[in-house]
């Protein structure tokens, strides 16, 4: 019997625990859930979403399939098991399209199931995953039967973790990754009221959302009336939740970020470097990739993307990420627009990744323990992490070390201007910047398998391998 | 329309004391949905905002449970 691990963020809701090992992703559910499983299986819409990709797939498996351990079979009415998202991503790692995307699914799902007596009972963006650049909601239990005269009871949370995190990134320009990265529960209400000044209230959404829902909410924090029941018996019904429903789907898809400031946005249109350089690295880049025989592939500092399309050519799933939110949401775009697969766009700062956090710091994990690497891309990369982000040499190297079996990376020159620029105004303490240190230090975790000097006399680029490892 | 979902939201605004948000299990957001559901919340609301009244001047309890019908 295979050995399976309880997946430690599942555990907030009471009718399910999700179960996992290897490639198999197993779900435990309560009599209750399973009684809605198949009220859900039975509308039309699930078999629609299913097709379109919008639904995991799902599969309720006989007593005789389920492949756990007896004590964990009697805790649970039935199994269903899902099909497995290549690299499970976080809200926080998303760019502004990705969380906007989630969002119209979020909403799609909620519509829909009203119409056919269902409902969500909840409005998270951890509930949507990323696969071939198109969400996938996962979470089967969210689905219940709607109660008579209940309000849509996601709408708090949906504002929370989508639309004020969306309004703050298109209205004033504010990055909402570190704060969903900080804050489990999204943006709270009170929160956003003092986010959004006086002025923004006549931006759309705003006053009704934010000002109007801050102020009810002061007002019946601690009512002691039943206002869910006050409302059943005011005649709350379905078609009001559907009149919020596609009022707010309305409300996102007008929101829209430029993204001004962007250092990286179009780095590639004036590289410093010549074409013909370009070129030869290019072809030694997907030359290494076909040769590793890599399948799974980060590339750090991915910028336009440019070697993720290349790398995505002989591995299945190539992340790519880098820190600047605007070059991540460019390559996003196109990768929606193109139907590129294989490919996960992630922001995400190298010199500080996304950390074990939550519930015993373990509800959210960093990226390497979702899904580890057999092949690293530093490309152009490393003066910005021991330069700008003063991370000693030998300390970036052993930790891709810890990551990866193999390594592609790129040294650049002190005389390249990219690192002059760099250096321009910083006293150069960076003593460990050389390409002698570079290689020493490669040497000491892997062996140099490949190399390639760019004509400009400036760039290197090497591959590396752990001794032991395929090659 | 507008004015009239003014006067629902001042209504809910004036009709209850402040409270403390940490206790806050959505009653605000709920209401809110009132405010906003166009059309499709003008019976709602008319019956919503006769209720509070019928309550103001003691001519009704306040419901106390899931259950309880008005």
């Amino acid at each position: 019997m295979q050995a399976f691990e309880v997946e430690a963020g599942s555990f907030r809701d009471r009718d399910g625990r999700i179960y996992t090992s290897g490639d198999r992703i197993i779900r435990g559910v309560s009599a209750r859930a399973l009684e809605e499983f198949g009220k859900l299986q039975a509308t039309r819409f699930y078999g629609q979403f299913l097709e379109s990709g919008r639904l995991v797939q799902s599969r309720l498996l006989a007593a005789e399939e389920v492949p756990l351990s007896a004590d964990i079979q009697e805790q649970w009415a039935g199994f269903i098991e899902h099909s497995r998202i290549p690299v499970v991503s976080y809200p926080y790692e998303w760019t502004f399209g990705m969380l906007r995307d989630a969002a119209i699914l979020q909403l799609d799902l909620v519509e829909a199931a009203i119409l056919e007596g269902l409902t969500l009972k909840d409005a998270t963006p951890y509930n949507v995953q990323f696969v071939d650049g198109r969400p996938v909601f996962i979470d089967i239990p969210s689905f219940e039967t709607l109660p008579a005269g209940a309000p849509w009871s996601g709408y708090r949370q949906f504002c929370e973790m989508f639309l004020f995190p969306l309004m703050l990134q298109a209205y004033k320009g504010i990055h909402f990754q570190p704060l969903l990265r900080s804050s489990i529960d999204g943006i709270a209400i009170q929160t956003a009221e003092k986010l959004f000044g006086f002025r923004d209230r006549f931006r759309k959404g705003v006053f009704p959302h934010v000002w109007l829902q801050g102020k009810l909410t002061n007002r019946y924090g601690a009512s002691s009336q039943n206002v869910r029941s006050e409302l059943k018996s005011a005649g709350f019904n379905k078609e009001l939740i559907l009149a919020n429903v596609r009022k707010m789907r309305k409300l996102v898809l007008k929101l829209n970020w430029r993204g001004d400031g962007s250092e990286w946005g179009s780095y590639e249109e004036f590289h410093n470097y010549s074409e013909s350089d370009h070129l030869l690295k290019e072809s030694f880049v997907g030359e290494c990739v076909a040769a590793s025989g890599a399948q799974r592939v980060w590339d750090i500092g991915c910028n336009t993307g440019q070697f993720s399309k290349i790398s995505s050519a002989n591995a299945a799933s190539v992340v790519a990420m880098d820190l600047d939110h605007f070059a991540v949401e460019r390559l996003y775009r196109e990768i929606r627009a193109e139907g590129i697969k294989g490919i996960l766009t992630l922001v995400q700062n190298v010199a500080d990744p996304s950390p074990n956090w939550g519930w015993r710091n373990s509800e959210r994990t960093e990226l390497r323990v979702r899904a580890r690497p057999d092949l690293v891309l530093g490309l152009a990369l490393i003066h910005h992490v021991v330069i700008s982000a003063n991370i000693p040499l030998e300390e970036f190297i052993s930790w891709l070390a810890e990551t990866s079996d193999q390594l592609i990376i790129e040294y650049v020159s002190r005389s390249d201007d990219k690192v002059e620029a760099l250096l321009r105004n910083k006293e150069d303490k960076y003593t460990d910047y050389s390409r002698q240190n570079l290689e020493n230090s490669l040497q000491r975790h892997f062996r140099i398998e490949r190399q390639l000097s760019l004509e400009s006399g400036n760039r290197f680029l090497y591959w590396c391998c752990k001794p032991g490892s395929v090659v | 329309m507008i004015i009239f979902r003014f006067l629902v939201a001042a209504s809910l605004l004036l009709a209850a004391g402040p409270a403390f948000a940490y206790l806050d299990p959505g009653t605000g957001s709920m209401l809110l949905q009132v405010i906003l559901g166009g059309i499709a919340a003008v019976g709602v609301a008319l019956k919503l905002f006769w209720y509070k009244i019928r309550i103001a001047i003691g001519l009704k309890k306040p419901a106390a449970t899931e259950d309880e019908t008005v």
